[in-house]
């Protein structure tokens, strides 16, 4: 499980969304890179739902839907799929469509 | 170096009444022609005078700006399409001042408003922007309001803000609201009624987030000597920046914090010599950081700030009840704060008049994934 971020292959700067070039150095060499997990910065609730800010290690920060127990300052696993098994999982609606716009 | 706006000013403004539940056959067209009607009115103006026009609507297509124009009989020789929402009206005015201070137009139509019943307000919020649809509606979350109770949260922590502190801005608002007859929500609010609210995303409840209405606002913006004799807003400074930080911040800090110091040097006023404000209220967090990046408000002076200077009225903030509390007219939300400094400036707010000679709006919005990422500001002064 995990979430496909942007890695910029000249400076090593994350990207989530898809950006078009690398903003912190212009490079426009955007690999894709699985990302597994990221920590809980602040969640709330939108009835059923929880949303939640997720910081990945050094970086991007991403908005997640968090499915199973899960608390702020958590570590927690991300997917780019919905995940109704009950496990406590972050998930990430992926970038385009598989192999497009990364490739 | 930046040039202080010279001689140009705002001669008039207009709105077209707000409403939660628009008349059926009410379309965006218009509600905006309504307020362009108004606002030339006010500045005693006939539509043969216009030669500029720029127009803001997320709900005008599939017509444009020169449709719009057309439509009101417009003969033009400077048109443009704004699509920055709560931060158009800066956009537009930076524009539009320069337009005649140049020579390009001579009389110039800013207009921002937009038809938003329950299911136009829907379609909008689903279909925001790419990143949106592909990275935030899956997660069933519809508009923003799960961001800014996240980016809330993270205002709470560093500035130590309760949610007794942001229902005293709300409850300020509304008093406010209360003198304005075009506001859509008037009728007194406690604190106990902001806090035993139903909630929305903790910590935002009912009456931190705007109500969306339909509605437009418009100015019109004119050489100095086609206002002679007449009071008049006369531009000082405009101030833009967008994308100030590729969405990689805590959203606490928007671009208006790189507007300050040439806002306030350009013009040679300071924060301290404000009478009016309007800044962009979709969320009290965001109005309290605008207020805090434009230096009206120290870091970690929030909560004292709100109670001594915001609920006491020594800083007339938002006077017309700003968006929670007059309404959310779509695009229009940027320029409904300009309109009401316009009208302060201009001696025409009524009930809710304040003693005011130099006046400032800022603008806010347009969410990329995370928070808006347009942030505008302006200076203007009273003048006859």
């Amino acid at each position: 499980m995990s979430v496909i971020v942007q890695n910029c292959r000249t400076c090593g700067g994350q990207w989530f969304p898809a950006r078009l070039m690398c903003p912190r150095c212009g490079g426009d060499d955007l690999a894709p890179r699985s990302i597994e997990r990221g920590v809980v910065e602040q969640l709330t609730h939108l009835g059923d739902v929880v949303i939640a800010s997720v910081a990945c290690d050094p970086e991007p920060l991403l908005v997640a839907r968090l499915h199973g127990t899960v608390e702020t300052g958590d570590v927690v696993e991300l997917t780019d799929r919905p995940d109704t098994s009950g496990r406590p999982v972050a998930f990430v609606p992926p970038i385009g469509r598989p192999g497009e716009e990364l490739s | 170096m930046r040039k202080m706006t010279s001689g140009v000013s705002v001669i008039g403004a207009g709105e077209s009444p707000y409403t939660r539940h628009p008349a059926s056959g009410t379309t965006t067209e218009r509600v905006l022609a309504d307020a362009v009607r108004r606002a030339l009115a006010d500045a005693n103006l006939r539509t043969s005078e216009v030669d500029g026009f720029a127009a803001c609507s997320f709900t005008l297509g599939p017509d444009h700006a020169i449709d719009l124009a057309w439509r009101l009989g417009l003969r033009l020789r400077w048109l443009m399409q704004d699509t920055n929402g709560g931060a158009s009206a800066g956009t537009m005015l930076q524009h539009a001042v320069r337009a005649v201070e140049s020579g390009d137009a001579s009389v110039v139509v800013l207009v921002a408003g937009d038809l938003m019943d329950q299911q136009v307000h829907l379609k909008m919020v689903a279909e925001y922007n790419r990143a949106t649809a592909e990275h935030l509606v899956p997660l069933d979350m519809l508009g923003p309001n799960a961001l800014f109770a996240l980016l809330t949260q993270r205002q709470m922590k560093a500035e130590g803000l309760t949610r007794e502190d942001y229902g005293r801005l709300a409850v300020a608002q509304r008093a406010w609201a209360a003198l304005n007859p075009g506001a859509v929500y008037r009728e007194p609010m406690t604190l106990d009624d902001y806090l035993n609210a139903p909630m929305v995303a903790e910590p935002l409840g009912r009456y931190d987030c705007v109500p969306p209405v339909t509605g437009a606002d418009a100015v019109v913006v004119a050489a100095d000597e086609r206002a002679a004799g007449r009071r008049r807003a006369r531009v000082l400074t405009v101030s833009a920046r967008y994308n100030s930080d590729d969405q990689t911040g805590d959203g606490l800090v928007t671009g208006l914090a790189d507007c300050a110091s040439e806002l306030w040097d350009t013009a040679g006023h300071g924060p301290a010599d404000v009478d009016v404000v309007s800044v962009y209220d979709d969320y009290p967090a965001m109005a309290l950081a605008q207020l805090k990046d434009l230096g009206l408000v120290a870091g970690g002076e929030m909560p004292g700030f709100i109670a001594e200077r915001l609920a006491t009225r020594k800083l007339a903030v938002n006077t017309s009840g700003g968006q929670l509390s007059a309404g959310q007219p779509g695009s229009a939300g940027g320029m409904h704060g300009l309109v009401e400094i316009v009208r302060q400036l201009r001696g025409q707010a009524g009930q809710r008049q304040v003693d005011a000679r130099l006046g400032l709006f800022s603008g806010y919005g347009m969410v990329l994934y995370r928070y808006g990422a347009c942030a505008t500001a302006g200076l203007l002064e009273a003048a006859e």
